[in-house]
């Protein structure tokens, strides 16, 4: 035992570098070499036992130094210190509880809308935000920092607001837990409801926290009733893959029935018309029409030769339609060329922008389509806005007969759109804006096809993106349609080779020289 | 607080007519100025934020070298003794030697303001994220100056106070990172990510001004400041 003492404290110093200087390797790494994290804090893990070492073997040193001969010295300079580190303790806890925080940027980026702040400050229930985000590349280490910066900036107005980032190559089990598929997904939970998010947007971050915190669980309803795609049926047909989609979105599914009561909930945040073979009944039709006029949102599905109360109601909405299935020769789903396939470049997409709906969409495909004819005029107060389209080879067949000239219309067609109608006024008494925007723009996504989304299509490619993307844009809660995504911030620097060259060795190399040289000057004077 | 400015001065003296500052400084400009100019040609962009985001980890580097000689030396010459029955308090000989380092990290940021000044030339940078990074970097560099002067007054030995110096701030840097080993035990994650003084650099390089960062650096500048007054004290009794 005392030969393990005395060595300790021979040994004292040297433990004591090395342990520093492991401290300092474990501090370059975890710097320069990010990936290795671990490794640098394993590193820090020794360092931290070589350190324990040496404070073992100086013991006795140290207890000279602290437990001095004038014991009273001693004990007065310890309890000094240990009032200070309480007052510092304090200090810090109550600074950090009552902060201020003040955003200097230009932009404004780290400022939140103000509807954020009202729902952050309401917010009564724990949310936990998961990042999902790869270390080990530097556009995931980029994207997490992103997403940070904003959940700070959340955290800052509610406290019940939590944030933490998983590795999902470190830490595979849990991302599985959470069914992440992507990298950077988000997930939002509360109360055990979740919510996964792809954008680092507030409109997105906002968005998720009002769709989980219970009370603005939305519905989405089926109508029922006229051999619509039944979201029950596990068969081919049916649509219960899409309901299940739906329910992962934290939407309540239920199915409608305006035989009974033509008047669609007030609850009813969005309506699916799954391709009707039967026609609707004037009433039903009414009701329907009724719920688009006071700001309603549907997603109308719809197969070749749609019914005319259909095509009446989406006549109104500056749809038209036509009897025939599109034929594509050039994009189809082997070997069928009536089952167009929409391909990225088949998307409407300018140079900048994109709609939501189909932003992130790849290909799609739709065994059996019908085509959409805008028709809008002059006074009409909505807004008819092209998705996505077929090829130039492709036509409405009519006759089966192949393309005839002058009979069938020749594309390239339209198979989905979105048409955006105008603010509605409030009905009397409601408060305005309830869930399911009754108040608001109306808004419908119209597709020439529904079998895109029956369960023997549904998980193909990217039909199921396309499926809820449209409900969920059309579900947008009102509240955050002004929540503006802002740009990033682009300052943009524009040089010459020979600016950038002058940037580069003035920076780098004169600088420095000249504080070099007023150093040589320094000590030339003193020799 | 006479005593504190004389010893500041008879301090910043000796800095500026010895050779070591001027070659820390030079490395440090070199350094930072190849962080500034890579970061600037990799995102093309009139931004700071390669500066500020490495350089501040470069000056946690540089700076025990500033600090290591300031109470070493003299308890090495044995002018400590001195200095310490002069009729000058402890915390004056403390804050006087900060200070005369302090005024040298100034001195150092001043001259890198060359690089926000081209940014102005070429271009159209945000200088709201530039005042609060520099801002951030102040507190950040008085930081690791007090806990550099708090290593020196605990030695005779100026390289055992600066390896010292340096692997307690490198401690700090890093230890946000073991955040995520210690999930198992409650709140820890949050009190190590809080005590890592990188974690409160961040929101400065953004552009925000969070007061309760400025209470951490601020308190944690007087807590190194306050070890080492009594250190120096306890040598009256050792």
């Amino acid at each position: 035992m005392e030969r393990v003492r005395s060595f300790l404290g021979e040994s004292a110093p040297v433990t004591a570098s090395l342990g520093v200087l492991t401290f300092v390797g474990a501090g370059l790494i975890s710097l320069l070499i990010p990936e290795l994290q671990s490794a640098a804090l394993a590193l820090v893990g020794v360092g931290l036992v070589l350190l324990l070492l040496s404070v073992l073997g100086a013991l006795p040193q140290i207890r000279a130094v602290l437990f001095a001969r004038q014991a009273r010295y001693g004990t007065n300079t310890t309890v000094m210190i240990v009032i200070f580190i309480a007052i510092v303790v304090v200090l810090n806890v109550i600074g950090a509880r009552n902060n201020q925080r003040f955003d200097l940027t230009a932009s404004a980026q780290f400022t939140l809308a103000r509807q954020t702040v009202t729902v952050l400050k309401g917010l009564e229930t724990p949310v936990k935000v998961t990042g999902f985000f790869q270390q080990s590349t530097p556009l995931g280490r980029a994207s997490q920092q992103a997403a940070e910066s904003l959940l700070r900036e959340y955290r800052y107005h509610s406290d019940k607001l939590s944030y933490e980032f998983v590795d999902p190559d470190e830490k595979p089990a849990i991302a599985r837990q959470y069914e992440i598929r992507d990298y950077g997904a988000l997930v939002f939970e509360s109360e055990g409801h979740r919510k996964q998010l792809l954008d680092i947007q507030e409109q997105a971050f906002t968005g998720a926290i009002l769709n989980i915190t219970g009370a603005e669980q939305l519905k989405v309803y089926f109508l029922a009733g006229h051999g619509e795609r039944n979201a029950e049926s596990a068969e081919d047909e049916g649509f219960q893959y899409a309901k299940e989609g739906l329910e992962a979105d934290n939407y309540l599914v239920q199915s409608l029935d305006l035989s009974a009561d033509p008047k669609v909930p007030e609850d009813a945040a969005v309506l699916i018309v799954a391709a009707p073979q039967k026609p609707l009944l004037p009433e039903e039709v009414n009701g329907v029409q009724q719920y688009l006029e006071r700001g309603g949102k549907a997603l109308v599905l719809l197969e070749p030769n749609p019914s005319q109360e259909l095509g009446e109601v989406l006549g109104q909405w500056g749809v038209a339609l036509r009897g025939g299935t599109v034929m594509d020769t050039l994009a189809f789903a082997q070997p069928d060329n009536g089952t167009p396939a929409v391909l990225r470049n088949q998307y409407y997409c300018d140079a900048v922008l994109c709609h939501p709906i189909v932003k992130d969409l790849d290909t799609t495909f739709f065994p059996g389509a019908t085509a959409l004819i805008p028709e809008v005029k002059e006074q009409d107060p909505f807004l008819v806005l092209p998705l996505f389209q077929t090829t130039a080879q492709s036509w409405l067949e009519t006759d089966g007969e192949g393309f005839e000239d002058g009979k069938d219309l020749k594309g390239p067609l339209l198979l989905g759109l979105t048409v955006e109608g105008p603010p509605s006024p409030a009905p009397e008494g409601t408060v305005g804006d309830g869930p399911g925007g009754s108040t608001g723009n109306a808004r419908i996504v119209v597709i020439g096809d529904s079998d895109f989304a029956t369960n023997k299509f549904f998980y193909s490619q990217f039909n199921s993106d396309l499926f809820l993307n449209s409900v969920n844009w059309l579900a947008a809660q009102e509240k955050l349609i002004s929540i503006r995504p802002k740009p990033p911030e682009f300052r943009r620097l524009v040089i010459t080779q020979r600016s950038w060259a002058w940037i580069l060795y003035s920076s780098m190399v004169f600088l420095p020289l000249a504080m070099l040289i007023s150093g040589g000057v320094v000590w030339w004077r003193r020799r | 607080m006479r005593n504190t400015l004389v010893i500041a001065a008879k301090e910043v003296r000796a800095y500026v007519t010895s050779p070591m500052a001027y070659v820390v400084t030079a490395v440090f400009l070199a350094v930072s100025g190849l962080f500034f100019a890579d970061h600037l040609s990799q995102v093309q962009q009139a931004s700071m934020q390669g500066f500020f985001s490495r350089g501040s980890f470069f000056l946690l580097l540089l700076a025990p070298v500033l600090t290591m000689r300031l109470l070493a030396e003299e308890q090495q010459l044995g002018t400590i003794e001195l200095l310490l029955t002069a009729p000058v308090r402890d915390s004056e000989v403390v804050l006087g030697k900060f200070l005369a380092s302090f005024a040298i990290v100034v001195g150092m940021l001043l001259l890198t303001l060359y690089y926000p000044l081209m940014l102005l030339w070429f271009g159209d940078p945000d200088l709201g994220p530039i005042g609060t990074g520099y801002l951030g970097l102040l507190l950040l560099g008085a930081c690791y100056l007090a806990v550099g002067v708090l290593a020196s007054s605990l030695t005779n030995n100026q390289i055992v106070a600066a390896v010292l110096a340096l692997g307690v701030l490198i401690l700090l840097w890093v230890m946000s990172g073991a955040a995520a080993f210690v999930q198992a035990v409650p709140l820890a994650g949050q009190v190590l990510r809080y005590l890592s003084i990188s974690t409160h650099y961040g929101d400065f390089m953004n552009g925000v001004l969070d007061t309760s960062h400025v209470v951490y650096y601020l308190t944690f500048l007087a807590a190194g400041l306050f070890l080492a007054i009594r250190s120096l004290e306890t040598r009256r009794w050792r």
